[in-house]
């Protein structure tokens, strides 16, 4: 990616733990607009936390989250609920509203945020949930959907104030193969046609591979390699090497 | 949609080019919140000044977000027209023209939200009636399969996982005893204390002795400790069924053979039918207790209370009210692990099954209560 776009996404310094135990330190990286941005990690590593961290679940022990001029650690209030709005996160299992129907799941932030009129909100929904390939669905129960049309559906909500950028949350955990790169294929058409910036914690090597034009990976509290996944391969550090090979099976 | 959002208004102008024919112009930024506000004047001055034909020229929009699409998709499907009016959407930019064509009127027309046909009162009776009738079928099956489960496990031991009985006994029956104590020492002292004074106008405060034995042993101890086991067991049972449904453990179990039924619900039946007489004794004598210590402040002495006591309190009703325990037992577990089993999938419906159980447990008590008092007049007992 172009080393000049604009950075919508600044961590500094952070430092992130559980009561007094540490679990990442220090970490520094950019996100750029418009960019698939991975962050790889074995299990346990800490970059689901990392990312509960970014978008504000939780408060670190140090350091900052910027989304553009914008600290979300610092900010309170108003300022607080403003910045959250800039993004949308798609949880590992979607996390859609049982009691709501498909296109109610959607139209909740809409409802919450906005003055439009209900057709408005409508239109809105199906035309988001018409980018995830999932209008057909909309007056359908999230139980009654398979778990890859859940994400979809979770995407499609989390896309519904148009926020700048999206994280996702290991979205390929729980799906076969061909649901898996038919998620990865949303990914990318949402970035191209939407200009969107997306945020990927993952350890699954082909999703990586599919999606990703930069990222970090995380191993022993620190960022162990940084930059495309071509500059992360060739990292001489072993940790990243076991990783790359242990993830696609050699 | 491009890269920054100004927080900027967005703009429109209407024109009448003739009878019927207008056009509108939009400009500036049209996001979630100035949107809001165009639609609802460009309603207003549209029903004031309808168009039967309006070109809505949008090559002044600068930033249009979903809200801005949206508003564009309505004009064009004529929402804002009078019927048959159209509307024709033109000079968007290609960045927006391209996100305003992957939605179409028709994605629209086919998949919003229709209005869910009402019943008619014969379809809704109908529902209901089968609707019971499959619910008592499943109660019925599920007594017989319980029954058959209890003895045919009772006829070979080994079957019974007595560690299982065990473990609910201790936490339905043993970890229950402080909440039963505290409320049967107050039942019992309430008692003494609202029958001391009328009993007082006659001289009569030394049955307050009598109707502390007769109530506490044949109905308010066995009442009592079925609703407190009804709110604290009956729905820990169906929350945990429940929950091994939701995560499949239900599942897992049968696809090894074994039967839910006599692997996790008879052991918690059985408890259920072993400790309630066995609290409702313990509760008797404790509320029995309670209403002795104010008799005593009352100045009767121990012996006197005892003497009039044994009088009318005789092993029957004790044996009434453990009999009662008995049932009372068995309706609260069987009830607690039906409504586990019945759970369905979804974030509320286990606690959808707990508070089906305690509120279908306490309704049986009492039913059960109430056939046992018309019984037991009729039996002369």
């Amino acid at each position: 990616m172009n080393e000049t776009k604009e950075v919508v996404i600044t961590v500094k310094a952070l430092t992130v733990g559980y009561g007094e135990k540490v679990i990442l330190e220090k970490l520094d990286f950019e996100v750029r607009r418009g960019e698939v941005f991975v962050i790889l990690g074995g299990s346990g590593c800490g970059k689901s936390t990392l990312l509960k961290h970014m978008i504000g679940l939780y408060e670190p022990m140090a350091g900052e989250v910027w989304f553009g001029p914008d600290n979300l650690v610092t900010a309170q209030g108003e300022d607080r609920i403003r910045i959250l709005r800039k993004f949308g996160v798609m949880y590992q299992s979607g996390a859609l509203f049982g009691s709501l129907t498909v296109l109610e799941n959607v139209t909740l932030p809409l409802d919450e945020f906005t003055d439009l009129p209900t057709q408005a909100k409508e239109l809105i929904a199906l035309a988001k949930l018409k980018l995830v390939a999932m209008e057909t669905a909309a007056s359908q129960m999230p139980a009654d959907l398979s778990g890859g049309m859940q994400k979809r559906a979770a995407i499609a909500r989390a896309m519904a104030m148009d926020p700048d950028v999206l994280f996702f949350d290991e979205h390929t955990t729980g799906l076969d193969p061909v649901m898996a790169a038919e998620l990865d294929r949303t990914i990318l058409r949402l970035r191209e046609k939407l200009h969107i910036t997306v945020v990927v914690v993952t350890h699954d090597m082909t999703s990586i591979r599919r999606i990703a034009d930069r990222g970090i990976m995380i191993a022993d509290k620190h960022i162990v390699a940084a930059g495309s996944i071509r500059e992360m391969e060739q990292s001489g550090d072993a940790r990243v090497i076991n990783f790359f090979m242990r993830q696609e099976g050699h | 949609m491009p890269t920054t959002r100004p927080d900027s208004s967005a703009r429109f102008e209407l024109k009448a080019n003739g009878p019927g024919v207008g056009t509108l112009t939009l400009s500036g930024h049209l996001d979630a919140r100035s949107t809001a506000s165009v639609w609802k004047d460009l309603d207003a001055r549209l029903r004031h000044r309808p168009c039967t034909a309006l070109e809505v020229d949008a090559a002044g929009v600068e930033y249009c977000d979903g809200a801005g699409l949206a508003l564009l998709h309505f004009l064009s499907m004529g929402g804002m027209l009078p019927p048959g009016g159209k509307a024709t959407v033109r000079g968007l930019r290609p960045e927006f023209q391209n996100l305003y064509q992957r939605f179409t009127a028709e994605d629209y027309q086919r998949n919003r939200p229709q209005a869910p046909k009402p019943n008619s009162v014969p379809e809704e009776v109908g529902r209901a009636v089968v609707a019971a009738a499959n619910e008592i079928e499943e109660e019925v099956a599920f007594i017989g399969e319980v029954s058959q489960g209890l003895v045919a496990n009772l006829a070979r031991p080994k079957a019974m996982r007595w560690g299982e009985v065990l473990r609910v006994f201790e936490q339905a029956g043993v970890n229950a005893l402080p909440i039963i104590s505290l409320i049967s020492l107050l039942i019992g002292l309430i008692i003494a204390f609202e029958a001391a004074s009328p009993f007082a106008m006659f001289g009569a405060q030394i049955f307050i002795a009598n109707l502390l034995g007769i109530t506490m042993a044949r109905e308010l101890s066995g009442l009592m400790t079925a609703i407190i086991l009804a709110g604290r067991s009956g729905s820990a049972f169906a929350a945990e069924l429940g929950t091994m449904k939701v995560t499949e453990e239900l599942n897992a179990l049968e696809t090894f053979g074994l039967n839910p039924i006599r692997f996790l619900v008879v052991q918690r039946v059985l408890a259920g039918i072993l400790l309630t007489p066995l609290l409702t004794i313990y509760s008797i004598f404790v509320a029995i207790l309670g209403g002795v210590l104010v008799m005593v402040a009352m100045g009767f002495p121990l012996a006197t209370i005892y003497h009039q006591m044994a009088q009318t309190l005789g092993y029957k009703d004790i044996l009434i009210g453990v009999g009662k325990g008995v049932i009372f037992g068995a309706l609260i577990a069987g009830v607690g692990c039906l409504r586990g089993l019945q759970t369905r999938q979804g974030p509320s419906a286990v606690g959808e099954s707990t508070t089906r159980s305690v509120v279908t447990g306490i309704l049986l008590v009492i039913v059960a209560d109430a056939v046992v008092a018309v019984l037991l007049y009729f039996l002369h007992l």
